[in-house]
């Protein structure tokens, strides 16, 4: 009896659409960050009509988002080779034709590690770099000072970096597809006792003319990605230099899991 | 200095794409001279084959499948291949098509005709297109393997039950048949012979053995028919049982390995180890038949002893150390086991297209 | 016609900034707004170029609704406004003249040699001459914001809105600033709006004067009739006596004051 009222009482006590309130405030949240994400898109799609704002200052971008980046590319995938090559060695033990280790180097290379290691090295470097840098013009108005003086800012700042991201990442994936067969290439010779013919053999024999087009749409869409989120983030950058800092984290973290997803994705659409 | 960006720039743009297009032709293993010849065969079928597989002569690559259609009339298909201008064709010159490792792609080999007496090429119409043949696939061999052995133990099951004067010819040629299937897996080993260098004169005069003793077998049979007596045959048939169910677990093996090379390697330990096992089962069928032939006993003797050798090479071969090691390690041993292969796919696609050579008594019952 | 603001609302979330309010510059004039901190003194000239859209009411500029004017309109109108900020803004990836060649191109007809002129013109008028290859960072704030006032006068702007031009610098700094605002009305008949929170040189530079306190005008008259306003919270302003119910909080430099970086305008 005691207990029915208390329970009773609590029931009345409790604001019983405080559970709906937040599961509505919750989907209206996502709906306005998706519509103003759309909306992002729009003017970004839009912005593209404006050639003689981001012409210019494409290429600028293009050297400093893509060829400045070749170092960190290329290291690491100098170093995935290797590691390849040794592993699969090491995997093979015996039973397996050592020139198995040339197919799985250039495949995995190619399909996998080439687009997705260079992917997330770059979500740390090109979409930090760009998050924190229209984070910190948006914060100190620069972004509205160049409103001011009639530049539309995602012709001028954002188409560059995404068109910049878009054409060089893939090169850069090639790159470093090259560098890492290649690393992969000498290890097999020099520590595993692989003839160079081996190799070679092992590398063209699942081999197939839809990988490399496989791995160039893959990456095209991590450099738009990477460069579309990085962009997003710092567009809508708010607060002072903490605003910059949690943007920057945001645009990394969003295209670290956006490549995956995306890896996934042209994995299942394209390879079945 | 104000041009220095685009010029970076550029230089990496055009590098990145040269690098893209070369290495797709690099690894597409293409030649990189344009001069390409092309030839054209025609088949009934072409099996798993696809454009882009590989074009060889005596197992050298020369070029690739470029094109495949079905003729007009629908009645066969002619493939386009693009070779090196600088080969020279065999005067009887023909294409076979073959999966180029067991589970792999399939290629299509440049070959003279002669060297295949028992394939029949596809005689080609017109001018300049060249005949062409096709062997089946394994999984389809294995399939017919399969069936034989599972209908030889029907049969004796069968017999064990009801055993009648009238059975005994269908004995005698179930025998028979397991004599030839026999002979035709020892052909099979004769080509791994030469494989297994190592063991090679041993197992060679083990295997040459193996078939006299087959042969005997067949003798014997053929005595069996006239001095028929229940328990004697009880015992024979008990062990031809056991003889196909070797040849059963080959058959699964076979076609339950689908692991590309893995597999291929264990594949070949299997069928080392039946062979082994074959061995001993004929070799106790032979024991069982000794005391009521007593006029060939000294041949039996040393099929037995036969036997022994087999066993042991059988035994060498299974430690691993020296030849097993080396073919996973040595693409010459490899490319010779693929040949002793084909040897067994050849005796599979006779199987496939006379069965009634090897099983045509079995359906009696 | 002019700048001419009416019924203006603008909140951020419960927080209600302007509350109708009306506010005219005529054309020549030169108007002063003076206010608290956050009252919305920059949030209303942010009205003014577009860079925000009100809850409720109008602005127009030279006749144009602002808010509703299409992009290509706008962008035209945006280039006879010139628009000094708080904190300059002051694009820091580029030097002090490429910053202030960038609206001079967008304005066009002009060639490069023209455009360098004018840039070193800018420059001396705000005391600055030689320091167009200097880059933000390399200049000390009340330099920066000389700098960015160069920057919004050198494309010959007909309207110019100022906010705080002069805040943050030294008196004598602080006269010339004042002296270019005078001169930019008298010999190029330019309509100013300027925010400021010195009640010298507003009293120097401006034909009227306004006071906005609780999102409206509560005082608007020339420097004399301001002087002798018996309104109380003009006086209190004015002779800067504490205990007036005012908001107090004054974020931090880039914290944004006021719209410093935040939300998005469209
Ligand atoms: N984009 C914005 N988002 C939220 N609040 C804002 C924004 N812009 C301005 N505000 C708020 O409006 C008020 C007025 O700002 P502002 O116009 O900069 O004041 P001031 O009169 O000092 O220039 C401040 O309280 C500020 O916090
Ligand atoms: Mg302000």
């Amino acid at each position: 009896m005691l207990a029915r009222r208390g329970v009773r009482s609590y029931l009345d006590r409790m604001n019983l659409s405080l559970p709906f309130a937040i599961v509505g405030g919750a989907i209206l949240g996502l709906l306005s960050s998706f519509g103003q994400f759309s909306r992002f898109v729009g003017d970004l799609i839009r912005a593209l009509t404006d050639v003689r704002t981001w012409g210019p200052l494409t290429v600028g971008q293009m050297r400093r988002l893509g060829v400045d980046s070749l170092p960190i590319a290329l290291f690491l995938s100098c170093f995935t080779g290797i590691v390849l090559a040794l592993q699969a060695s090491y995997t093979f033990t015996g039973a397996i034709p050592l020139y198995f280790v040339g197919a799985l180097v250039t495949k995995t290379m190619i399909l996998e590690l080439g687009p997705v290691l260079t992917g997330l090295a770059l979500s740390g470097r090109v979409g930090a770099n760009i998050a924190a840098e229209l984070g910190t013009m948006r914060v100190s108005e620069q972004i509205d000072a160049l409103e001011t003086m009639a530049y539309n800012p995602i012709a001028y700042l954002v188409v560059p970096r995404v068109l910049a991201g878009t054409i060089m990442v893939p090169l850069l994936v090639i790159f470093s597809n090259v560098l890492g067969i290649a690393s992969g290439w000498i290890t097999s010779m020099n520590v595993l006792d692989m003839t160079s013919a081996q190799f070679v053999r092992g590398s063209r024999l699942f081999y197939d003319s839809f990988d490399i087009v496989y791995c160039i749409i893959k990456s095209t869409s991590f450099g738009l990605t990477i460069t579309v989120l990085g962009c997003y983030q710092g567009f809508n950058t708010r607060g002072g230099a903490e605003g910059v800092g949690i943007a920057t984290t945001r645009a990394v973290v969003l295209a670290s899991m956006m490549i995956l997803v995306l890896d996934a994705f042209w994995a299942l659409v394209l390879l079945q | 200095m104000k041009w220095k960006n685009e010029a970076l720039v550029g230089l990496v743009v055009i590098a990145g794409i040269l690098t893209a297009l070369a290495g797709a032709v690099w690894l597409s293993g293409r030649s990189w001279s344009g001069e390409e010849r092309t030839i054209t065969a025609t088949f009934r079928g072409v099996g798993a084959l696809e454009v882009g597989n590989p074009v060889k002569v005596r197992g050298v690559n020369v070029g690739r499948v470029t094109d495949i259609r079905l003729s007009e009339r629908g009645d066969g298909v002619f493939v386009n291949m693009s070779v090196r201008p600088d080969i020279v064709m065999p005067s009887d010159a023909g294409v076979l098509l073959a999966s180029e490792s067991l589970f792999g792609d399939w290629m299509a080999q440049i070959v003279s005709r002669g060297q295949y007496p028992d394939l029949e090429f596809v005689a080609a119409q017109r001018g300049r297109v060249l005949p062409g043949a096709s062997l089946p696939d394994i999984s389809e061999l294995t399939a017919v393997a399969a069936r034989i052995s599972s209908d030889i133990e029907t049969l004796s099951a069968r017999i064990q039950l009801a055993f009648t004067e009238e059975t005994a010819l269908t004995i005698r040629q179930t025998l028979e048949n397991v004599g030839e299937v026999s002979d035709q897996l020892e052909g099979f080993i004769g080509q791994q012979t030469r494989t297994y260098d190592a063991v090679s004169r041993n197992v060679l005069g083990a295997t040459e053995n193996v078939r006299r003793t087959t042969e005997t077998a067949s003798l014997t049979a053929t005595d069996i028919r006239t001095t028929i007596n229940r328990g004697d045959v009880q015992a024979i048939l008990a062990n031809a049982r056991r003889a196909s169910a070797n040849l059963e677990t080959l058959s699964s093996q076979l076609s339950a390995s689908t692991g590309g090379i893995p597999g291929v390697i264990a594949r070949v330990d299997t069928t080392v180890a039946t062979f082994g096992a074959t061995a001993t089962a004929l070799n106790q069928t032979i024991s069982a038949l000794q005391p009521s032939l007593a006029e060939v006993g000294p041949t039996l003797v040393e099929a037995r002893r036969a036997m022994g050798t087999l066993s042991t090479a059988v035994g060498a071969i299974q430690q691993g150390n020296g030849t097993l090691g080396r073919l996973a390690t040595d693409p010459a041993l490899y490319e010779e086991m693929q040949r002793a292969i084909e040897t067994l796919r050849r005796l599979m696609a006779d199987i496939q297209q006379n069965p009634a050579k090897y099983i045509g008594q079995v359906q009696v019952f | 016609m002019s700048i001419q603001l009416r019924g203006l609302h603008k909140g951020f979330g419960s927080k209600k900034i302007l509350r109708g309010l009306d506010l005219d510059v005529d054309e020549g004039e030169t108007m002063s707004l003076v206010g608290f901190s956050g009252a919305g003194k920059s949030l209303t000239l942010k009205h003014i170029v577009g860079l925000m859209k009100p809850d409720a009411g109008t602005v127009h500029v030279d006749g144009l609704e602002v808010p509703t004017l299409p992009r290509e309109k706008l962008f035209k109108l945006r280039l006879d406004m010139g628009y000094v900020f708080q904190f300059a803004a002051l694009f820091d990836s580029m030097t002090i003249g490429e910053n202030i060649a960038m609206g001079l191109r967008k304005k066009g007809g002009m060639t490069q040699a023209q455009i360098r002129e004018r840039v070193e013109e800018s420059l001396a008028l705000v005391d600055l001459a030689g320091f167009s290859s200097r880059f933000p960072q390399e200049m000390s704030g009340g330099q920066q914001k000389r700098a960015g006032l160069a920057r919004a006068i050198a494309y010959r702007p007909k309207y110019l809105l100022y906010d705080e031009p002069t805040s943050g610098l030294d008196p004598v700094t602080t006269t010339v600033i004042d002296r270019l605002v005078l001169r930019m009305k008298k010999e190029l008949g330019v309509t100013s709006l300027v925010i400021t929170h010195d009640m010298k040189s507003a009293y120097a530079i401006s034909d009227r004067i306004g006071m906005l306190y609780e999102g409206r005008l509560v005082e608007v008259g020339t420097p004399q009739e301001f002087q002798e306003s018996r309104n109380p919270i003009v006086r209190a302003f004015v002779e800067g006596e504490p205990g007036l119910k005012h908001d107090a909080e004054e974020p931090l430099p880039m914290g944004g004051d006021g719209a410093a970086g935040k939300g998005r305008k469209r």
